[in-house]
């Protein structure tokens, strides 16, 4: 690897052995900062555990602004692949979660304009209802009745359509306040804004939100 | 405090961003109002259900994908990123030398200076012939201005012949049929 060529090498020990394991549970005790410093010093599995700690979440915000799954994990990738191109150039003194949603944060802003510039119609939005159904036959649940499983994949529905109706920088102030439970700080710092206007966003975003589910809620 | 502005402290309230005096307001309000209680328990139930999603989750080939492309950085970093900067700087290096020694005989020698013929201002000035614009071919000359205008233009047409394609090609054929005419003698 580039980074380990040209510091020294810090050798990972092998994969399934208990000196892996070990050095795994080791990476894991450590802070983000902690294990950025390992990955510069050339540990070669310390940004394996920057990816685990981090992709299912950014995943979720990604997908929460953009409304894609497929599209939402090319982008968490290429977030994953900037963080190391440029991990050298990482303010220390920052949070690393807040830089690297910042990154996540702006490829998410840029998949929407772009689609905003050239509208088509995703597969996706073609296939909504596919899922439901085309799933196999499963055994009953006797746990749940017919009538709650139906309204609760409703409900499920109708909030992630508010969610996607929401303007995109109300949406992304809002998914990084109630889904990733940021503080207004760190939403700041991501969205480039001051914390007036985060307050505001999130504000009016929740008015909205609480608009469009009311009538879904008894 | 009325609906209003209860909306507008909601936010602060729900992160926790409230002085104790003013919870202690807005908890008194939401005591006297049903819409601020509906509106509360819409936004809290709203921010379960939100969060109770389901998570998307990543395939299986998310990880693989994902070395193979940082490999590919690992091997552009090594192909270009060490080399990138030798070569620029060489470039940079290089181009600064030639101008250097293009910019040479001046830096060290000043600016050369050139000795021009003294003008001489005591003979009296003589106007030039100008040709008016009425004289030109295809207009119809008025007046001849000067002998020099009467002189260049008295005959037009062989003037006009003398410099039209047709001339030129009159004497291109007499230089080609030369060598005949002298045979014949």
């Amino acid at each position: 690897m580039a980074r380990t060529l040209k510091k020294e090498v810090v050798e990972a020990p092998r994969r399934g052995t208990g000196e892996a394991r070990e050095h795994r549970q080791k990476l894991r005790d450590l802070n983000d900062s902690q294990v950025v410093q390992a990955s510069l010093d050339g540990d070669a599995r310390a940004f394996g555990d920057l990816v685990r700690r981090y992709d299912q979440r950014l995943l979720n915000f990604v997908y929460r602004t953009i409304g894609d799954r497929e599209r939402g994990q090319d982008l968490v990738q290429e977030t994953f692949v900037r963080v190391y191109r440029h991990l050298h150039r990482f303010d220390q003194t920052k949070k690393f979660s807040t830089w690297i949603y910042t990154i996540a944060s702006n490829l998410a802003k840029n998949e929407l304009r772009n689609r905003s510039r050239n509208p088509l119609v995703l597969f996706q939005t073609i296939m909504k209802n596919w899922d439901a159904d085309h799933r196999p036959l499963e055994w009953e649940d006797t746990h749940y009745k017919p009538d709650d499983l139906f309204r609760k994949r409703h409900l499920r529905t109708k909030v992630e359509e508010a969610v996607k109706q929401l303007p995109e920088h109300h949406r992304i102030v809002f998914v990084l306040r109630e889904m990733e439970g940021k503080t207004y700080e760190e939403i700041a710092d991501i969205t480039s804004c001051n914390l007036g206007t985060v307050k505001s966003r999130l504000n009016r975003a929740r008015n909205n939100f609480a608009q469009i589910i009311a009538p879904m809620i008894d | 405090m009325n609906c209003s502005d209860y909306v507008d402290a909601l936010t602060d309230y729900l992160d926790g961003n409230v002085l104790e005096e003013d919870v202690h307001e807005l908890e008194a309000h939401l005591e006297s109002c049903t819409a601020c209680n509906r509106y509360r328990a819409v936004v809290e139930k709203g921010a379960e259900l939100l969060r109770a999603l389901p998570e998307p989750e990543l395939t299986e080939d998310f990880g693989p994908r994902l070395q193979h492309r940082l490999y590919h950085v690992d091997e552009e970093t090594v192909l270009y990123g060490a080399a990138s900067a030798t070569p620029a700087m060489t470039v940079v290096g290089m181009a600064f030398l030639l101008t250097a020694i293009a910019w040479s005989p001046t830096l060290w020698q000043g600016v050369p200076e050139v000795a021009l013929e003294p003008i001489e201002v005591n003979r009296p000035f003589v106007e030039l012939p100008v040709r008016s614009a009425s004289a030109m071919p295809g207009r119809m000359p008025t007046r001849s201005a000067s002998d020099f205008e009467r002189g260049l233009w008295d005959d037009a047409h062989n003037l006009l012949y003398e410099y039209s394609p047709l001339s030129q090609r009159y004497r291109q054929r007499g230089r080609v049929r030369r060598p005949q005419i002298d045979q014949e003698r």
